[in-house]
């Protein structure tokens, strides 16, 4: 008996193996690019969100910068305009004459700190107001600290809040920060709305 | 026997169209893991310069006064044209400071604009990847930091 060994090479065999292989691998490149591309996108936004945080944090530096300048300006105008007597000498005198404070300070008996000191604040107080963006805040009771605000928009829905209060006349620093924070600007009764209520498990299973 | 043969020939015909099928879609497929390879690449990179120059934007947000530099920048090669101080940063392909052919480049160009109250001081951070063909732009950030000049 001679035994036979056929192999048999079926028609289509190798065409259904072809397909398979390239089905495989058109799949997983589909795969791989989506993936990288989603990573990307990711990558992308977060760039541009970080840009547009320290593009924020840049004009809220120049803010600050313009508001230390009209600060020295205050200082330096109030102790002419005691010094003086007078506010025609100044370069802001018809913001400072716009005020009636002004005028009676020069007439009274204080002694020349306190008068400064007065000068000072109603200078900066009248500055601070004419620049564009700043919010005064309210002096509170028995206080009379300066307070103001300013904000500097980051994107469409966020933008960095400065608060920060005017040191009174003898101090060396002219101002401090007393609050730098990322705001949403967001409508908040929007997000009330939209907000929804979940019931947390209690730590119960059986059922009720 | 005849139809032996006829089954081997129809059998190589066969192959020879698949294999010339397969050759055209393993090329497609080719490039499109070589695409997904390079938008991988692009975004690995995009991620970790982002990081470095917010690292750099931080420290110079830290600093109180103009003689103090960051530690990063004390590492930095230093330049001078036209009231800009350039400082260079140098790194390898796995982001670590290096000194001999850079991968990755970042450039901090601090700028002082001085006025009676203080100095505002402007940094452009630049981070770049180096090719033969030349430097890459990858991210920028400009950022700022407002030091007041106290009597």
């Amino acid at each position: 008996m001679k035994s036979k060994s056929n192999i048999h090479l079926s028609v289509g065999s190798s065409s259904i193996l072809m397909i398979f292989v390239v089905l495989c691998l058109t799949t997983f490149g589909m795969l791989s690019y989506v993936t990288a591309n989603a990573d990307s996108k990711i990558s992308t936004k977060n760039a541009e969100t970080v840009q547009n945080y320290y593009k924020a944090n840049q004009l809220a530096q120049t803010k600050l910068e313009q508001l230390d300048s009209a600060l020295f300006t205050a200082k330096s105008d109030a102790k002419q305009a005691v010094d003086e007597g007078t506010c025609d000498g100044l370069k802001n005198k018809s913001l400072y004459q716009s005020s009636s404070e002004v005028q009676p300070i020069f007439n009274s008996n204080l002694s020349k700190n306190e008068k400064y000191a007065i000068c000072y604040q109603i200078f900066c107080k009248l500055l601070l107001s004419k620049s564009s963006g700043v919010v005064m805040e309210a002096a509170q009771d028995g206080n009379d600290e300066i307070k103001c605000s300013f904000t500097a928009e980051a994107d469409q829905n966020r933008q960095i809040q400065v608060k920060l209060t005017v040191n009174s006349y003898p101090s060396a620093e002219r101002y401090k920060i007393t609050e730098e924070k990322l705001i949403s600007t967001q409508d908040n009764a929007a997000d009330a709305s939209s907000e929804e209520t979940f019931q947390l498990w209690q730590g119960s299973s059986k059922a009720q | 026997m005849k139809r032996d043969s006829n089954q081997i020939n129809s059998f190589f015909i066969e192959i020879i169209i698949v294999i010339l099928f397969f050759s055209i879609s393993a090329a497609v497929t080719l490039q499109l893991f070589v695409a997904a390879n390079n938008r991988a690449q692009q975004s690995s990179d995009l991620s970790v310069a982002v990081i470095k120059a917010q690292d750099i934007a931080e420290q110079i947000k830290g600093i109180s006064s103009l003689n103090e530099l960051t530690e990063e920048l004390k590492a930095a090669k230093y330049t001078s044209s036209g009231g800009t101080e350039h400082f260079l940063l140098d790194y390898d392909k796995q982001w670590n400071q290096t000194q001999s052919a850079p991968q990755y480049k970042i450039d901090i160009a601090l700028t002082k604009d001085a006025v009676e109250s203080g100095v505002l001081v402007h940094a452009d951070i630049l981070v770049s990847r180096c090719k033969s063909s030349g430097e890459n732009q990858i991210f920028t950030l400009n950022t700022a930091k407002y030091l007041s000049k106290t009597p």
